[in-house]
């Protein structure tokens, strides 16, 4: 059976606006997604790669002097990147749900935790409060919280992981069928970081919800999702099924990150096989990678198509095979030989 | 999120760490003011020769005229000569009472934020009696017990003014002295002067400038006020204040004998308002850029 | 010839009730690397503080080359610091933000204009030129001796800190959580960069962190804490083997 994506970004382009109204800087460039229902999609960057730009111009919530300028966004088939404000305000939260960093952030500090969720659960769908408590409720268990308890908790009562569960109940409880999660779990504990994400994989593929997971950590990542995409400086890198990337890691940068991570089990090496320079290096022309890939070649210096390889797994190199040097991308127009502009 | 965007929202403006007055409208507005004034006051003490304790009752209560720019007051004075010469005595006090106040302040706040314990909350009980009691109130009290005088003015305005400072400078401490590099310094053997000098006291200038930018206009109407009261500067002395004072009699009759020092009074505590605001946006802005991490 | 750092059932407790640690003991030997595993509010930081003499155990003792530092005070407490530094986890709020790069790193030299640590015997000129060669120690050039905080990134702040670690040559880093608020490829550098320093100038390590792979790179022997207690500590290379307490190997089982 072949369903219809529930995501589906093609050709995203963010970026800065100036105070006269003119782009500055693409800070965000030509990002293919697509998730399909139940399908957990994880995204993977360092800082400044754009990642959670991209999830801000999903949720529209890019602050003002951002803007995409080309591209679209299709929710369930709709195009939700030019929608108004109000229609956007109407979507976040019932067709998609977002789960932020910052757990604190997500309830008003001195209301009930009860209160703040039936009220959200009644602004999206008429019912009574008994309903709304009832249904509130069976969230907080299923998230497995001590649901009477934290329903009539203040949100300062309750500790982080506590907090992250509940939003997660939160934003479940809508039958969304996008949940964006920002670094869910990047201010909570390794061990209660752990057990939230697999609380949200479970409860995923229960709802058929498809969730969007934006991380910084390469292992919670590939532990979990069924896809995933590598971003670095606002371009995609690369994108596939988690097993064949895992498995078989195409750009040079994807395979410099998983060996950059010391291994937990197995022979520990003397030095780890770290990727030189900061993430802040990104090249302004061709491929944004080049400044810190040791296998750059000239030809680098022309942004690569993402092409696909084999199991719907695609790379932005120019290289299949980088550590050896055969251009399968042909397309080194050396007529056009321009210096690399390093940033 | 929030943090990743901010920050690749605001790198571009952070190449012009500088741009501060192209950028802050309010805070060019009242420099200019406060430029022009001494232009004039630098202009008038060059240009105006007439002595403005010079009693001429043949030429008193005169219309403008060229020998005096303003005319003249109730004794014949020369109204723009002692409103520059008043300038000289209101901006010289006012100074003079801020300087005090921060030495006072600042070290306390510093002694009281880092010791903490027994010293803090002695410090907190004064200064909670300190504040019980209105300042105009007791600056009153004090000139009433001292007697009238400008000097006895600055001590009662300083009296209440210290703790302002103390107070900011304590919060400062207190929220840093736990910061990382505060204690890497402990750990790497900064003795306690360096600490608190080195390390502490600059993160306290900027609050302490932004207060001290309101405060000039404070002290300013305080002095004036208690002037005009007859308790700070004694006639014939020239104080913007005094000479609101002297003219109030002549209210009906030559009403510009108020109009000039009180204009006078409200545009420089304007411009130093316009000043506290800007420094204030300015100061805050790149508080949050250097909040960013990475 | 006792051990380097001792530290002997120190219990610490803030407020009236909150026990944050109990009865921790443990050894760090020359040249070796302690690491510190544990969740947030498992005593981690405590026991930094504890280390670094910032604070006061309520019970037991802490020796560094057998010298009791829980009881120093005053100058005595300023002079035994410079056998023990540390290296932050926030690298943004480790730096002064006001003060360049190179008042920072020679800090600690300028406190203690006694210590002549051997990797900067054949520096010649002033603090600046001090500063030039810790900051090459770290891999960092001499371009960025007069900006400040903020024009650095992550990495470059946290090799900065550890060049100002190591500046009085102590005996002792504690690396408190070094690198888990740096990305992916950054943590890598500054992890070989800890353990190349280490070999080479024989510093030993206390490196604290909830990163269990990172720990297992680092360190010689493992300490696992757990509200306050100190429940395994083992040789790095036993860290799968059977007699592991279940806690330890909750950590072992969790990430991919």
């Amino acid at each position: 059976m072949i369903k219809n994506p529930v995501l589906q970004i093609s050709g995203l382009s963010v970026a800065l606006r100036a105070h006269s109204g003119s782009w500055i800087r693409h800070l965000v460039q030509g990002i293919n997604l697509t998730l399909y229902p139940g399908e957990m999609h994880g995204l993977v960057g360092e800082s400044g790669s754009g990642k959670s730009i991209t999830a801000s111009a999903v949720l529209g919530l890019l602050p003002g002097s951002l803007g995409i300028t080309e591209g679209e966004i299709l929710l369930n088939g709709k195009a939700i990147h030019r929608l108004p404000e109000k229609a956007k305000r109407r979507l976040r939260g019932r067709e998609m749900a977002c789960i932020f960093q910052n757990d604190q952030g997500s309830f008003a500090p001195f209301r009930k935790i009860g209160k703040q969720l039936t009220e959200a659960l009644q602004a999206h769908e008429k019912m009574s409060s008994r309903e709304a408590r009832e249904i509130s409720c069976e969230w907080l268990e299923r998230v497995k919280l001590p649901a009477q308890r934290v329903f009539d908790s203040y949100p300062f009562q309750l500790s982080g992981g506590q907090l992250q569960r509940t939003s997660l109940a939160a934003s479940l409880m809508m039958k969304p069928s996008l949940i964006i999660a920002d670094e869910p779990t990047t201010a909570l504990d390794v061990l209660t970081a752990e057990q939230i994400l697999d609380l949200l994989s479970g409860l995923q593929k229960k709802t058929e919800c498809a969730v969007l997971l934006i991380s910084h950590d390469l292992t919670s990542v590939l532990k979990r999702t069924d896809r995933m995409s590598v971003m670095y400086g606002g371009h995609l890198m690369e994108s596939g099924p988690t097993a064949s990337v895992r498995r078989n890691p195409l750009h040079p940068y994807t395979k410099m990150l998983l060996k950059a991570r010391p291994p937990l089990d197995g022979f520990m090496p003397d030095r780890l096989a770290a990727i030189p320079g900061e993430p802040g290096a990104v090249a302004d022309q061709g491929c944004p990678f080049a400044p810190r890939c040791p296998y750059r070649k000239e030809a680098c210096v022309h942004m690569p198509a993402s092409g696909v390889r084999a199991d719907d797994h695609s790379s932005a190199c120019l290289f299949a095979d980088p550590e050896g040097g055969d251009s399968i991308a042909a397309v080194a127009r050396s007529d056009q030989d321009r210096e690399v502009v390093w940033r | 999120m929030n943090a990743a965007i901010k920050k690749a929202v605001l790198r571009p403006a952070r190449n012009g760490r500088y741009v501060w007055l192209s950028a802050n409208p309010l805070l060019l507005i009242g420099i200019s003011l406060l430029f022009v004034f001494m232009l004039l006051a630098l202009s008038g003490w060059l240009l105006a020769a007439n002595d403005p304790l010079a009693v001429n009752m043949a030429e008193r209560l005169k219309s403008p005229s060229l020998e005096y720019p303003l005319g003249t007051d109730h004794m014949g004075r020369c109204i723009f000569s002692r409103l520059i010469s008043g300038a000289r005595t209101t901006l010289g006090i006012t100074a003079m009472v801020l300087m005090t106040v921060m030495v006072i302040g600042i070290p306390m706040g510093l002694l009281c934020g880092y010791a903490g314990g027994r010293i803090d909350a002695l410090f907190m009980r004064l200064v909670d009696g300190l504040l019980a009691l209105p300042e105009f109130i007791l600056a009153i009290a004090v000139a009433g017990f001292l007697g009238p005088s400008l000097m006895n003015l600055m001590l009662s305005v300083v009296l209440v003014k210290w703790i302002g400072y103390a107070r900011v400078v304590r919060g400062v401490v207190m929220a840093e002295r736990e910061k990382e590099y505060i204690l890497a310094a402990r750990v790497g053997g900064a003795r306690t002067f360096k600490l608190l000098f080195r390390h502490l006291l600059p993160q306290a200038v900027s609050p302490v400038m932004v207060l001290a930018a309101f405060d000039v206009g404070k002290v300013i109407l305080t002095i004036s006020s208690l002037s005009y009261l007859g308790l700070g500067a004694q006639p014939p002395a020239p104080e913007w204040g005094a000479m609101l004072n002297d003219g109030r009699p002549y209210f009906q009759t030559a009403p510009e004998l108020m109009l000039y020092p009180g204009a006078a009074i409200m545009l420089v505590v304007l411009a130093f308002n316009l000043i506290g605001d800007g420094l204030r946006n300015v100061l805050d802005l790149k508080e949050r850029w250097r909040g960013n991490p990475g | 010839m006792p051990p380097l750092l001792e530290v002997i059932k120190i219990g610490k407790s803030y407020g009236d009730s909150v026990k944050v640690l109990r009865e921790v003991s443990f050894q760090i030997g020359a040249g070796e690397c302690l690491g510190l595993v544990g969740e947030s509010g498992s005593g981690k930081s405590t026991i930094t503080r504890l280390i670094l003499g910032l604070d006061k155990p309520d019970s037991g003792e802490i020796f560094v080359s057998g010298q009791a530092v829980h009881r120093l005070k005053g100058k005595a407490l300023r002079h035994s610091r410079k056998h023990v530094q540390v290296v932050f986890q926030d690298p943004a709020a480790s730096l002064n933000p006001r003060l360049r790069i190179w008042k920072s790193v020679v800090e600690p030299l300028e406190n203690f204009p006694d210590v002549e640590p051997k990797f900067l015997t054949n520096v010649s000129g002033g603090q600046r030129e001090l500063a030039a060669a810790l900051l090459d120690r770290v891999g960092l050039g001499s371009e960025l001796l007069d900006r400040y905080p903020d024009q650095l990134s992550g990495g470059q702040k946290q090799r900065v800190a550890i060049a100002r670690g190591l500046s009085l040559e102590p005996k002792l880093l504690v690396c408190d959580e070094p690198t888990s608020s740096l990305d992916v490829s950054v943590q890598a550098q500054i992890l070989n960069l800890l353990k190349e320093l280490k070999e080479e100038l024989g510093i030993s390590y206390l490196f604290i962190s909830h990163d269990i792979a990172a720990v297992r790179f680092m360190s010689d022997r493992i300490a696992v804490l757990k509200d306050g207690q100190l429940i395994d500590q083992f040789a790095a290379g036993d860290l799968f083997s059977p007699e592991r307490h279940p806690y330890t190997r909750k950590w072992t089982e969790t990430p991919a």
